[in-house]
């Protein structure tokens, strides 16, 4: 567990990256602001037998956070990446572990995952428009209490011809 | 021959959770060539639902996330609260999270099992595996007052605690069952009926296992080692010895059998916790207020490894949380699983990975 520390803090000096861990020290956070610093990183990473646990994305200051969730022989590595153009580079064709987080980033938050082997939809119909998040919708339209008047009146008006 | 294809599903595959299967057969018409799931038809959208509701109202809406994690889902979400707002817990606390998670594990490897017996139609080892299980759900009735969604945690520590009565019927429960759990190993490594029936079905090799980055038993059973309990301890797992129960073929028999290993380790756990579980208080006296931060916790649930991200900003409501859930990084394996078994075999592969829709479908 040592080694893989030092090993990790040779890899994110060496990319002139500033990492801490947190209090109970088996999570690594670090900030990078350049894309093409993502693909370097995953590069090496990739090399470290690392597996992608997780993708996180949210809404920060006119543009996204993403925070990338590696895990290293129980270390979790968590890379923050700032982005204002909606657009990232695919980790998955070196991480097949990323395909699915990946693709949910895209359906949820609109965010174009550049080069993904698989660009399906992965839970939302290809009829609802990308980015749902960032949007409000109460229940009784997102349950569609329309459907249930329009049912209804159809019940209404088939039992008027049942009863003649 | 025509091309047909064939369509498994939305409803009764396996659990009777609605996932959709586009399966290509090859030229004989028996087996898989390819396929294709379609899901998302019961998506609840609770990963927005949580942003607006406050820290302890979220306990109860992570654990209705899905019934059998019921337990690690309020557990790794504590664990990140309790990361932000910097809080250490009474030990005694940290045992009593062990014992609620092994008492689940079990009781959810037994259901998995029960399944597995079901689908190859062995109705009299259903009714075994099933019947067994009931003992740890009764169990579970008796401590938390329910027998699956247990409201064990809170922030800060647990809800409940156990006297000399509980901790004595805990061991009785374990006790009763360990001498049926041992043959049902026997069944799993002997019986030539049940090893050719689920023996090299649905294979997972060990380097295929590592690229897709499947958890859990998927993992273990193709020889990829990654147990949080083990490789990144939490709770009171550091202080207790267990073993990894590894499988090297990667079938749905070496999937059956890590589960039923997995049983002897937690009744191992069970009775440690019981045996060193300090004495004092078991939740923290007063409520804290969560400052603005982030953390990441993870733990093992009867399925895998379940991740949980916070960010908070010194309100009462999260302003980000994001989960992974087990059966999410597994699922993608079946694509590897199935081509090239029988067709008749799907129900019994896709629940070998011990799926949860509702989890993966928060």
């Amino acid at each position: 567990m040592k080694s893989l520390h030092v090993k990790l803090n040779d890899i994110l000096s060496t990319l002139k990256i500033n990492a801490h861990f947190d209090v109970k020290g088996d999570s690594l956070w670090c900030e990078i602001d350049a894309k093409n610093m993502l693909s370097q990183l995953a590069e090496i990473l990739q090399t470290m037998n690392a597996r992608v646990c997780m993708i996180t994305a949210y809404e920060k200051e006119k543009g996204h956070e993403l925070v990338y969730h590696f895990d290293l022989d129980g270390i979790m590595l968590n890379v923050k990446l700032h982005i204002t153009d909606k657009s990232v580079p695919s980790i998955t064709p070196l991480f097949k572990s990323a395909d699915w987080t990946e693709r949910e980033l895209s359906e949820i938050y609109g965010i174009a995952i550049l080069n993904h082997p698989n660009p399906k939809r992965l839970f939302l119909d290809e009829s609802i428009k990308e980015s749902v998040l960032e949007e409000y919708y109460s229940l009784s339209s997102a349950m569609s209490g329309k459907v249930s008047q329009e049912l209804w009146s159809k019940v209404k008006a088939e039992e008027g011809i049942n009863r003649g | 021959m025509d091309k047909t294809k064939v369509i498994l599903g939305p409803f009764d595959v396996a659990l009777e959770e609605p996932v959709y299967f586009k399966i290509e057969p090859n030229s004989d018409g028996k087996t898989i060539h390819s396929v294709d799931m379609i899901n998302g038809f019961v998506h609840r959208g609770i990963e927005s639902i949580v942003l607006q509701r406050n820290f302890l109202q979220n306990l109860i809406i992570t654990e209705k996330v899905c019934a059998l994690c019921s337990n690690n889902h309020p557990f790794t979400y504590c664990m990140a609260v309790e990361k932000i707002a910097g809080l250490s817990l009474p030990e005694r606390a940290l045992y009593l999270r062990v014992v609620a998670d092994e008492i689940k594990r079990i009781a959810s490897h037994l259901f998995n099992l029960g399944m597995l017996s079901h689908l190859i139609h062995n109705k009299t080892l259903m009714t075994q595996f099933l019947e067994t299980r009931e003992d740890f759900q009764d169990l579970k009735e008796a401590i938390w007052g329910n027998r699956m969604d247990l409201s064990a945690n809170t922030i800060g520590g647990v809800k409940f605690d156990l006297d000399a009565t509980l901790i004595a019927s805990i061991k009785a429960t374990l006790d009763k069952n360990k001498p049926k759990i041992e043959a049902f190993i026997a069944l799993f490594e002997t019986d030539p009926t049940l090893i050719v029936r689920i023996g090299g079905v649905g294979v997972l090799s060990y380097e295929d296992a590592l690229r897709l980055g499947v958890v859990g038993p998927v993992a273990r059973a193709s020889g990829v080692n990654n147990d949080v309990r083990k490789r990144a301890p939490y709770a009171a797992y550091a202080n207790l010895h267990f073993d990894v129960a590894l499988q090297k073929d990667g079938d749905v028999l070496s999937r059956a059998k890590v589960r039923l290993y997995e049983i002897l380790e937690s009744m191992k756990l069970l009775h440690q916790a019981l045996d060193s579980m300090p004495t004092g208080d078991v939740v923290l006296p007063t409520r804290t207020h969560i400052l603005e931060g982030e953390a990441v916790s993870r733990t093992e649930a009867p399925r895998g490894e379940l991740v949980y991200y916070l960010k908070t900003n010194g309100t009462q409501k999260p302003e980000r949380m994001k989960w992974r859930v087990p059966t999410y990084m597994n699922w993608e394996a079946l694509k590897v699983m199935m081509p090239n078994n029988n067709i008749e075999d799907v129900a019994l592969i896709f629940n070998s990975i011990d799926p949860c829709i509702s989890c993966t479908e928060r």
